[in-house]
């Protein structure tokens, strides 16, 4: 599905994203997590080709990435929900843009707000919305494309726990139904052990461990002893402060 | 709605009784009795202010309309392109506060007597302010919302129609009730040169023949002008805008 390969990216003099390598097949999915300012969010925006690399190269199913891709959604930090469309017209929007017809915009919107238990809200504005339910129309702005892959940076930082929980299953039952592969941003170390099927520890621009997280998609892992001791785990690795005590390895 | 009817309730029983008063205390001609001014309203109102008002009107609103197209161009492109702002800025800094009025003999004499020396000026007095509040406006948008529209796979386009023109509407409407004003105001004065229609000869030349009847006439028709024309601007507002009621 994805395969990215030397991948670096500088914001003028500063290299924030340094020649990254990894590979995430179809129907997975990866939690990318770091502390602020790692370069996790523009390694997001270069999967999504909203960023060019400066070198190396990001391939979906076996093509160069070179431009916004049909099949990709994207659900970017602070949902980006227009204000001045109603909740239907930002679900529309897309398809809109890629020449859907009509009756099949009405179709795919329709049906997508029922999946997704916003039917109530169509003509609603998003300042009108809670953060759960911003949240929610911004997934469906990205589902109503039928994307192959979702890029996800922080999608539910402004949530309180309980909604973050509820929305993390939402991904999670979509990713289970749809085979859909997706890589989401994070730096909520309970959100990476839940959501991520790898788990790609980020630091000063690079990768400093990418882990198989095996009781990835269990249910009821919340309450299992393996999610605290995979986070535990996780939160030793982040806490490496000096480049001298990175290691990189790949398992 | 309720409401709104009632304040223009109030606002017509104050200017009337402010009015009334003024015309029993300085007992002068000049301030002419208010009933005399409504008798001659209803009955000059289709044969002689509605033709001058129309010459009026078409006189704003093709300057609106070009100021619009224009300007909102112009304030998109600086707005959007930093290095096409660095040249103009300062255009548009020397130019903008210049008295445009002070040039109507000029455009007179480039642009001819009529229709067309009006309009030119009351462009070259609205579209500043509109140039000025789209780039602004266009300044303001939030990235997120750009990063947003082009991860839908937006191209050029579809930005400018479904993010910019949206995002700053609020802001050129609210330049054009700035605006409206100070074109009615403009337009009077410029209507009192080499024109034999418009509200504001219509004004001047009652006012010169000596009668204030009519002269009022024609004042409250210029007031009837300016409130139809805000209230056109509110329709825009409630039927493009009403998303920003609600944040």
């Amino acid at each position: 599905m994805i395969k990215v390969e030397n991948l670096t990216f500088a914001y003028q003099a500063e290299t924030v994203v340094k020649e990254i390598n990894f590979e995430l097949n179809a129907g997975k999915s990866l939690a990318i997590i770091g502390p602020s300012g790692c370069g996790k969010t523009t390694l997001l925006y270069l999967l999504a080709a909203l960023q060019k690399p400066d070198s190396g190269a990001v391939t979906i199913n076996g093509k160069n990435l070179t431009q916004i891709r049909e099949k990709t959604g994207v659900i970017l930090q602070d949902y980006g929900l227009f204000p001045w469309k109603t909740v239907y017209k930002n679900l529309t929007l897309g398809l809109k843009i890629r020449g859907y017809e009509k009756y099949k915009i009405t179709k795919i919107v329709g049906q997508t707000l029922k999946d997704l238990k916003i039917e109530e809200l169509a003509n609603n504005y998003p300042a009108e919305l809670s953060g759960g339910q911003k949240q929610r129309v911004a997934i469906g702005r990205a589902l109503v494309l039928k994307p192959d892959l979702l890029l996800m940076d922080e999608p539910f930082s402004a949530l309180d726990a309980l909604t973050r929980e509820k929305m993390q299953n939402l991904i999670l039952k979509i990713h289970q139904q749809q085979k859909l592969s997706f890589v989401i941003v994070t730096h909520d170390i309970a959100e990476a052990v839940f959501l991520g099927q790898t788990i790609m520890v980020m630091q000063a621009g690079k990768v400093i461990k990418l882990i198989d997280n095996q009781y990835f998609g269990e249910e009821k892992l919340r309450e299992k002893a393996e999610f605290f001791l995979l986070q535990k785990k996780l939160r030793q690795l982040m806490q490496f402060k000096t480049a001298g005590d990175l290691s990189y390895e790949t398992k | 709605m309720k409401q709104s009817k009632f304040s223009t309730f109030y606002a017509l029983v104050f200017v009337f009784f402010s009015w009334v008063i003024l015309y029993f205390w300085l007992d002068s001609n000049i301030i002419a009795s208010p009933l005399l001014v409504a008798v001659t309203f209803s009955k000059i109102l289709v044969p002689e202010l509605l033709p001058n008002l129309l010459f009026s009107i078409f006189r704003i609103l093709s300057a609106v309309i070009i100021s619009l197209v224009l300007g909102v161009s112009i304030g998109v492109l600086t707005g959007l392109y930093t290095r096409i702002d660095k040249y103009l800025a300062p255009l548009i800094y020397l130019l903008y506060p210049i008295p445009k009025i002070a040039f109507l003999p000029v455009f007179m004499l480039l642009f001819g007597l009529g229709n067309l020396s009006k309009v030119i000026i009351l462009i070259a007095i609205i579209i500043f302010q509109i140039i000025v509040t789209t780039r602004d406006g266009v300044r303001n948008i939030d990235s997120k919302y750009f990063a947003s529209a082009r991860s839908l796979g937006m191209g050029s386009k579809d930005i400018y129609f479904q993010l910019v023109l949206p995002a700053i509407l609020p802001g050129i409407l609210t330049a054009l009730r700035i605006t409206v004003g100070t074109s009615i105001a403009v337009l009077f004065f410029a209507e009192n040169f080499a024109v034999h229609y418009g509200i504001g000869y219509y004004i001047m030349n009652s006012w010169s023949m000596v009668n204030y009847p009519k002269m009022y006439c024609g004042i409250i028709a210029v007031s009837l002008l300016g409130y139809f024309l805000f209230k056109v601007i509110d329709f825009l507002e409630i039927k493009f805008c009403s998303w920003q009621k609600v944040n």
